[in-house]
């Protein structure tokens, strides 16, 4: 006899529906007695592995529902989006941009022209100077052009003599590139 | 290397390269170096014989001399920024500064009409001023502007101008008090 011919009864009898109904009856000639829940899911496990049975199209969506849930809290976890989600950042961000809207107000603004002194002499008085009548507000500023002048003066003669300095280095370099003799002396 | 101080790098870098360019770009805005140098001197050396020169005439009560040896610098060939610089500008903005101050104090010493004054206050300031970095004769310069405005009753625009020179000065001050503290 082959060997299937020995497999065919047994797979007919594991797959069989009347394991279960003979399993109930027995437990049921008993009593209800003890339970055959152990017996019957060993039954359907061998069902199962001989003839593979698909769960539901409904079954199945929540299966990849759970799974890509899972995935995508794993990846905020570890990925950049993380970052986003820490919340010392969102807090951050906000006082950054709340700085940045302070500062453009303040630069746009100007300084307060409201009373009192800001420096000494004449540059102080500046700011009042605004409210004042134009006559007083030339007289301000020639007053402060007096003050400032002389530092200003010798600022633009510094940067004329750099750059008188920087024109005579390269004259030298020049005239040293010229004429190659003047860098070893005489022969 | 961790593998987040790796996806951090590219930031960094941009934010580094971002803060030099912002830097370089700051320094270009504040202050323009000569593309000229040599005229620069030349203006220069030029100028200052010249200032002394008035400083003497003036010296001598000789309004009217110190009056024409500044109109006479305006005739020469004065530099653009790009060229000369922020110097060179400045020393522009100091001349005629002078000149317009010595006219405005003096009207009677070769009278020049209000007009004609806001003219060579325009001329002297030119189109970029506003872009030179903030120096007193700029300021000077735009006051007087103002001054000839006031002459020729357009207040609103005197005290446009005064405020400018105003702002100019605050800007001056500020940066003296951040370079030597009280």
């Amino acid at each position: 006899m082959p060997a299937h011919d020995d497999n065919t009864p047994r797979e007919t009898a594991v797959n069989d529906p009347k394991w279960e109904v003979a399993l109930r009856a027995g437990q049921q000639a008993e009593g209800h007695a003890g339970s055959v829940e152990d017996e019957l899911a060993i039954v359907n496990l061998l069902r199962h592995a001989r003839a593979p049975q698909m769960p539901s199209e409904a079954a199945l969506d929540s299966v990849w529902s759970d799974l890509d849930a899972e995935l995508d809290e794993q990846r905020a976890a570890t990925g950049w989006r993380s970052w986003l989600r820490r919340p010392w950042l969102l807090g951050g961000s906000a006082a950054l941009a709340a700085a940045a809207a302070a500062v453009l107000v303040v630069v746009v603004s100007g300084p307060d022209p409201g009373p009192g002194p800001r420096g000494g002499g004449a540059m102080a008085q500046g700011d009042g100077a605004q409210v004042s009548d134009p006559g007083v507000m030339a007289a301000t500023i020639e007053a402060q052009f007096a003050m400032l002048e002389p530092g200003a003066r010798a600022a633009v003669e510094r940067s004329v003599e750099g750059e008188r300095n920087s024109l005579r280095g390269q004259l030298v370099a020049s005239a040293i590139a010229a004429d190659g003799r003047t860098m070893g002396g005489a022969p | 290397m961790s593998r987040r101080a790796r996806g951090m790098l590219p930031v960094a870098l941009g934010m580094l390269l971002g803060a030099l360019a912002m830097l370089v770009g700051l320094a270009q805005a504040g202050r323009l170096a000569p593309g000229q140098p040599d005229k620069v001197v030349a203006l220069g050396q030029l100028l200052d014989a010249e200032h002394r020169r008035v400083d003497l005439l003036v010296e001598r009560d000789d309004v009217a001399g110190a009056i024409a040896a500044l109109d006479a610098l305006r005739e020469q060939q004065w530099l653009d920024r790009e060229s000369g610089g922020d110097v060179a500008v400045q020393l522009r903005h100091d001349v005629y500064g002078r000149l317009l101050r010595l006219r405005i104090d003096n009207p009677k010493v070769a009278p020049v009409p209000a007009a004609a004054l806001l003219d060579i206050a325009d001329e002297g300031l030119g189109e970029e001023y506003r872009d030179v970095d903030t120096n007193p004769f700029t300021a000077r310069l735009a006051a007087l502007r103002g001054e000839i405005l006031e002459q020729l009753d357009r207040d609103d625009d005197a005290l446009t101008a005064y405020e400018e020179a105003l702002e100019m000065n605050r800007v001056l001050l500020e940066r003296e008090l951040e370079e030597n503290p009280p």
